[in-house]
């Protein structure tokens, strides 16, 4: 992983090394997106602000801690909130709805169910076998218990798996 | 371009702003005390949103009191200001030079096409003034509301809302008829690429109509709008309701929607010239105001933040200055690029709710 040097070039004021950056971490940041939220548009949004976040701190961002955990830990908190934020008004609430690419999705099915369970449980199921961290990460990542971690994984397993 | 392109182009910008601005101070502030509780509290609310540095430090020139000039002294950017008050019935032109005369106790005051003569209304009566405040000629009606005036030198026409429905006028106080009786929803809007053309919202529907009675379109939309804003070639008309501005084209086909998280959208205008749309956006404790640019999807500028609600925006008549009203810093924010000038003391010159929108004339 170049991340290193990237966020380094990027320090000193290099565009095509924070484009490097930026192009590397974005399919995934942008998918875990849209799995927690189920929305394209949502997703975009939340994932631009995530970048966004990391633009504005790059100064003061840490070179010996990797990004990925950093970015993801903002887009899924993020997401959670938008997803649960949607729930109590009922109601769409986008960023600027444009006709978006079709991403390459688990299977369609797979999809369906994960967008069936809630939204803490759902974001913990993307971390661990969409973005494949560790039940430990995760809960470093969420600031949680690790039980708690290993709870919601395992109840949002057994949802999907009966289909609840 | 797909989603990663768009987002990909925010975020180079945001860099490059961040790389093109002064680096923020570690350590000490200029301001004063007095002014760094409201200049802090807009700097955070600011700094959360996509181009952090650019807008840190327009906010943070901008919201100290001690930085407001005192009074409206100039226009930036020239032409002249009708301000209308929404509560107290009061009606005042600015000129360039910051001259104000108060026109008197008139509602939802318009300006003529050129700026020669100013519409209004007064209890139920449809007004056409003079500059001077002087009444040309007036009509009786009842609930006369939202005139706005099109047209050229010699042949122009009004448009109103009144109790049974969307009316027209000529310019001259003859030929009034009902254009719409179901047409008395949200204020009406002249097609500027169309001779005598008005577009306005009907039960359910965009309508777009001549004034003479011919329906050019008519587009079912889903939201329930609240403003309806053309650009200035006629291209794009921006139709707004709280949570979603669908962008039609000229028509009546959907080019754009746009929306924001969490946010209520308030007002929105055209640039003058351009396809730029400077949207004022609610959140629960600050507003913004950003620039979408409907050409180019995703580049959605943060212009200026600030806690409490901003009051209105208008355009400059060149589209070089955007004017914001900031009632709960009791200031005018003229905005020019990078350059924020504030004017404070608003409440003592023209009254406490006003009224700015498509109101900054040639």
């Amino acid at each position: 992983m170049e991340d290193h040097g990237w966020i380094r070039r990027a320090q000193r004021g290099s565009v095509d090394d924070l484009e490097r950056l930026f192009r590397e971490h974005w399919p995934r940041a942008y998918r875990a997106a849209r799995l927690v939220t189920g929305d394209d548009a949502a997703a975009e949004d939340i994932a631009q602000e995530a970048f966004l976040a990391a633009v504005r701190n790059l100064d003061r961002f840490d070179r010996r801690r990797p990004f990925a955990p950093w970015l993801h830990r903002i887009v899924v908190n993020r997401a959670i909130d938008w997803t649960r934020a949607r729930r109590l008004r009922a109601e769409v609430e986008l960023g600027e709805h444009l006709p978006a690419a079709p991403a390459a999705e688990p299977d369609g099915d797979v999809f369906g169910r994960i967008a069936e369970l809630p939204p803490d449980h759902r974001a913990v199921v993307v971390l661990r076998y969409l973005l494949e961290y560790t039940p430990g990460e995760i809960a470093q990542l969420l600031d949680l218990p690790r039980g708690t971690v290993n709870s919601r994984l395992r109840r949002g397993l057994d949802r999907m798996k009966n289909g609840t | 371009m797909t989603p990663e392109d768009r987002a990909w182009e925010v975020v180079r910008r945001a860099f490059e702003e961040r790389d093109s601005e002064p680096r923020r101070p570690r350590a000490g502030n200029r301001l004063g005390l007095a002014g760094a509780v409201a200049a802090v509290t807009a700097v955070v609310l600011a700094a959360l949103s996509p181009p952090g540095h650019a807008v840190f430090e327009r906010v943070r020139k901008a919201v100290g009191v001690e930085h407001a000039a005192p009074a409206l002294v100039a226009l930036p950017g020239g032409g002249k200001l009708l301000v209308q008050s929404a509560e107290s019935g009061g009606t005042w032109i600015v000129e360039a030079d910051g001259a104000k005369r108060e026109l008197g106790p008139f509602m939802d005051a318009a300006w003529s096409p050129h700026g020669l003569y100013v519409v209004a209304t007064r209890g139920s009566e449809l007004v056409a003034l003079d500059p001077q405040g002087r009444v040309r000629w007036s009509l009786a009606r009842r609930s006369p509301a939202t005139p706005t005036w099109t047209g050229s030198r010699t042949d122009t026409r009004i448009a109103y809302q009144s109790s049974n429905g969307l009316r027209v006028v000529a310019g001259d106080g003859t030929g009034d008829h009902l254009l719409a009786a179901n047409g008395g929803w949200i204020a009406p809007v002249w097609d500027p690429g169309r001779r005598f053309t008005l577009a306005y919202y009907s039960r359910g529907a965009i309508v777009l109509r001549q004034a003479g009675g011919r329906v050019v379109w008519r587009r079912p939309i889903s939201i329930r709008p609240s403003q309806l804003a053309w650009s200035s070639d006629g291209r794009y008309l921006a139709v707004v309701s709280q949570h979603r501005i669908d962008v039609l084209d000229a028509r009546g086909r959907l080019h754009r929607t746009i929306s924001m998280l969490s946010a209520e959208l308030r007002i929105a205008s055209f640039r003058p010239g351009s396809h730029d749309l400077a949207v004022v956006v609610r959140h629960p404790s600050r507003s913004e105001v950003r620039l979408v640019d409907v050409d180019h999807p995703g580049n959605a500028r943060l212009l200026f933040a600030g806690p409490g609600d901003f009051g209105g925006a208008t355009w400059s008549p060149k589209g070089d200055w955007l004017l914001v009203s900031w009632p709960a810093a009791n200031q005018w924010v003229f905005i020019h690029g990078t350059k924020v000038h504030a004017v404070g003391n608003i409440r003592r010159q023209f009254g406490p709710v006003l009224q700015l929108a498509g109101r900054w004339c040639c």
